[in-house]
């Protein structure tokens, strides 16, 4: 795989060139303080002006007319330039922030490449009250946000300590095609794991040629290439040629790296600072 | 009976960009750009090969969103003005060039003749719908026409939330019928991005074949005894096509590739950089510049901008010429390899992003031009095919399965899914979530909330074009690939507030919504269900 289109020097055909005089020309301005408010409606105060900076003339006026001060002539040669009325903008996306968070315990695997995962979480912030009234608030403030990995078909299973503030993190996957799935919960000073949530489950890719030939045919037809009347697939066919033993990953402490293996960690939150697992995550 | 055969496949697919709240708006100049340079040509190219009797064979995508766009009134009108312009600055510039720079008179008189020739095939040969011509061809039997994701999103990042690959394998379907007048049988999975299981959602729709990255068969259990050169029939019950790397990197290759040498025609130099604004004129709407597509100096060599030469068109045809015998001789020979040990004939599947050429390779469709010719009228060793033609003619298909893959950089979702775009993940993933959330709740919604949930079925499928990650990720135009994600997500975001807190949904804003995002109208949200 060592020239793939999109990865060498030359751009994609279609790849749209970096501008650079008027790149961020229709970049929009905040309209206001940011604030995490979701998207707020203008209905009722249909601003005037769009986000590309041009001022359209309030609905059924006139376009604008010449400023004042400019001599006959000038207002006349101005005329040209009137600009075309556009339709006010009800909706103001730029005000839409990304959520902190929706509200809900969930966590997502996705197979990135045959060595890398990728999770991402959200933590309903009830469930977290929950927790501190079960917990108490002193047991909730030394226990450990904790993404568990495991391999739901061979057995095994690796903890990520997560550090404070993290969303997503980047798992290393074993070097053989295999099953993964996560689970987010909270690691209690007493080493017990509460569950929060559970993902998805995911399978690497396998790398390199199958030891096994293929033996089995179909015939394609109108109904696509499946198995004709009477004839089946069986496992033997297409089945995976030996299963992998459990998976045997170290736990990662997350906020230090201290148990990282050597170039194999993961990235967490953006706020997250060297010196962490990030800091030796290279691609 | 040849010796074997070759399949080549153009990737037709710009995301869908349409800006009516500005009269003008610079990303919408990559279609235009794209109809000029690409799609025109071609359909310029197939003309003359059919009226000619030249028996080619074409598998082409064209993707929902650019059919689409082909087919839209705002885009189209913009269009015409937009080779309007660029028709009245090449005419001036034939004046210009003969007063200022002989150097580049003729390259200039070439535009004029060009320019001229892709508006009178637009406007008056296929009445301003490219669409036609395209049928034209599938009709003769030598274009076979296949679908996409509906708004090219990356499936397998999709994979958590099932209806979401689903409804983007269905309303392309869908979106297909309409505009061909029967069911896809084949299609391009966005990015060639493949992951075990999804058959299914392909099969739903009647979707017999596909095309993979070639480790989607080398790396295939168990192991495909022909590798890439003859099609597998995965255990989900589809013909995957694997793709040819010697054939790809004759054209990708950015070192050893054809569109590199030196006397073909120069991408980056281009006279909306280099003439003075005044008289560019109206082809820069905002004086501010930017590519406008007339360009007079050739590649020259490993020489930087200034030192770039003339164009030569004479030469960069017999270049086009010379290399289009050139790729020709290499498939003869691997065909003939090939045949010898498997005792078959092999096929060789050669997918290109149609943009390629014209738009990157000026010179490409000349050279397809040359390619289907010389095959057709030179020699027997090797001919052209379809995948539907080569599935009729040799219908035994070994049974293996392929592994994840996708044709970006290594082979797997890197380019879709890294530091620089990973962020966007959880919040289509919530979308699509949201989305079957509320296409299960409203059975009976009333013509307003159908609306609603339609248009926020539109800003999902918009949100999840794989253009806006793969952007972010090449660090191009980024702000408007981040604006475009954010802008989706929020309207999506309103609509499900207002339908699912039933909420007071104000008509003016989802009027708003529907002329600004107005792909599919024929969306159905029960698709999500």
């Amino acid at each position: 795989m060592a020239s793939k289109k999109k990865a060498g020097g030359k751009p994609s055909a279609k790849a749209p060139r970096a501008r650079t005089p008027g790149a961020a020309r229709r970049k929009t301005k905040p309209a206001g303080k940011p604030s995490a408010a979701p998207a707020r409606m203008a209905a009722a105060r249909a601003r005037t002006t769009p986000a590309g900076g041009r001022k359209p003339a309030p609905k059924g006026a006139q376009p604008p007319g010449p400023e004042t001060g400019l001599s006959e002539e000038d207002a006349i040669r101005s005329a040209k330039y009137t600009p075309r009325e556009l339709p006010p903008r009800l909706f103001e996306e730029e005000r839409f922030l990304f959520p902190e968070t929706y509200g809900v315990n969930r966590v997502r695997l996705l197979v990135r490449d045959p060595e890398w995962l990728f999770a991402y979480w959200d933590v309903s912030p009830d469930m977290m009250k929950d927790m501190r009234k079960s917990l108490g608030e002193r047991t909730l403030a030394v226990s450990r946000l904790t993404l568990r990995i495991m391999d739901p078909v061979s057995g095994g299973s690796s903890d990520v300590l997560l550090p404070a503030g993290a969303r997503w993190w980047y798992v290393r996957a074993d070097s053989t095609p295999r099953s993964y799935k996560a689970e987010l919960g909270l690691t209690l000073p007493s080493g017990e794991f509460r569950r929060l949530a559970e993902s998805n489950t995911v399978v690497t890719p396998r790398v390199g040629p199958s030891p096994q030939r293929a033996r089995r045919r179909l015939r394609y037809g109108p109904t696509g290439a499946v198995p004709g009347e009477g004839e089946t697939l069986t496992l033997d066919d297409v089945g995976p040629s030996s299963p992998p033993g459990p998976w045997r990953a170290p736990s990662i402490d997350g906020a230090t790296g201290s148990a990282a293996p050597a170039g194999a960690t993961g990235g967490a939150s953006d706020a997250f600072q060297p010196g962490g697992a990030s800091d030796v995550h290279r691609r | 009976m040849p010796v074997g055969y070759w399949c080549p496949v153009l990737h037709a697919h710009l995301p869908y960009v349409r800006h009516p709240e500005h009269p003008e708006f610079l990303e919408e100049d990559w279609f235009f750009e794209a109809l000029n340079e690409t799609y025109v040509p071609i359909v310029s190219v197939l003309d003359g090969l059919l009226a000619e009797g030249v028996e080619y064979r074409l598998t082409m995508t064209l993707s929902p969103p650019l059919v689409s766009m082909m087919t839209d009134e705002l885009l189209l009108s913009r269009y015409h003005r937009h080779l309007d312009r660029l028709v009245d600055l090449a005419h001036r510039e034939v004046e210009r060039t003969r007063r200022e720079d002989q150097r580049f008179h003729d390259v200039a008189r070439y535009y004029v003749y060009e320019l001229e020739r892709i508006r009178r095939i637009f406007r008056e040969q296929y009445g301003s719908n490219l669409l036609n011509a395209f049928r034209k061809h599938r009709d003769a039997g030598k274009l076979e026409i296949i679908t996409c994701g509906a708004t090219h999103g990356f499936l397998p990042l999709m994979d958590p939330v099932p209806q979401a690959v689903r409804a983007q394998v269905q309303v392309a379907a869908r979106h297909y019928r309409k505009h061909f007048d029967r069911d896809p049988t084949g299609i391009w999975l966005p990015e060639c991005g493949y992951l075990p299981g999804h058959e299914t959602y392909l099969r739903e729709v009647g979707l017999r074949f596909s095309f993979l990255e070639a480790h989607g068969l080398t790396d295939a259990h168990p192991q495909p005894s022909a590798g890439v050169h003859a099609p597998i029939a995965s255990p989900g019950g589809i013909a995957f096509f694997g793709r040819d790397m010697e054939s790809s990197r004759q054209v990708w290759s950015a070192e050893t590739g054809y569109p590199g040498d030196y006397d073909y025609r120069e991408f980056y130099k281009d006279v909306g950089w280099e003439l003075p604004l005044d008289y560019l004129g109206d082809i820069l709407p905002d004086r501010l510049r930017k590519n406008v597509g007339i360009k007079y100096y050739r590649v020259t060599g490993k020489v930087g901008l200034g030192d770039k030469q003339p164009y030569v068109r004479a030469w960069a045809m017999e270049k086009a010429a010379s290399h289009a015998g050139n790729f020709l001789f290499n498939r003869q020979r691997q065909v003939e390899h090939l045949a010898g040990v498997l005792g078959r004939p092999p096929i060789v599947v050669s997918p290109y992003d149609a943009e390629l050429f014209g738009h990157w390779w000026f010179e490409g469709p000349d050279f397809l031009n040359y390619l289907f010719r010389k095959m057709h009228f030179d020699q027997e060793v090797v001919k052209p095919t379809t995948p539907t033609e080569f599935l009729e003619r040799f219908p035994d298909l070994e049974v293996c399965q392929p592994p994840m893959c996708t044709w970006g950089a290594k082979g797997y979702a890197e380019v879709w899914l890294n530091e620089g775009n990973h962020w966007i993940y959880p919040h289509l993933d919530m979308a699509a979530e949201r989305m079957v959330e509320l296409a299960r709740r409203f059975e009976h919604p009333s013509e307003r909330e159908r609306r609603a949930l339609n248009q926020a079925a539109r800003e999902l499928l918009l949100a999840q074009s794989s253009d806006w990650a793969f952007i972010m990720k090449t660090n191009t135009t980024v702000e408007y690939a981040k604006k475009r994600t954010r802008d989706h997500i929020a309207r999506f975001d309103y609509l499900y507030r207002m339908l699912s807190a039933g909420g007071f949904l104000e008509e003016p804003i989802l009027r708003e919504f529907e002329d600004r995002d107005n792909i599919f109208p024929d969306i159905d949200y029960q698709v999500y269900r």
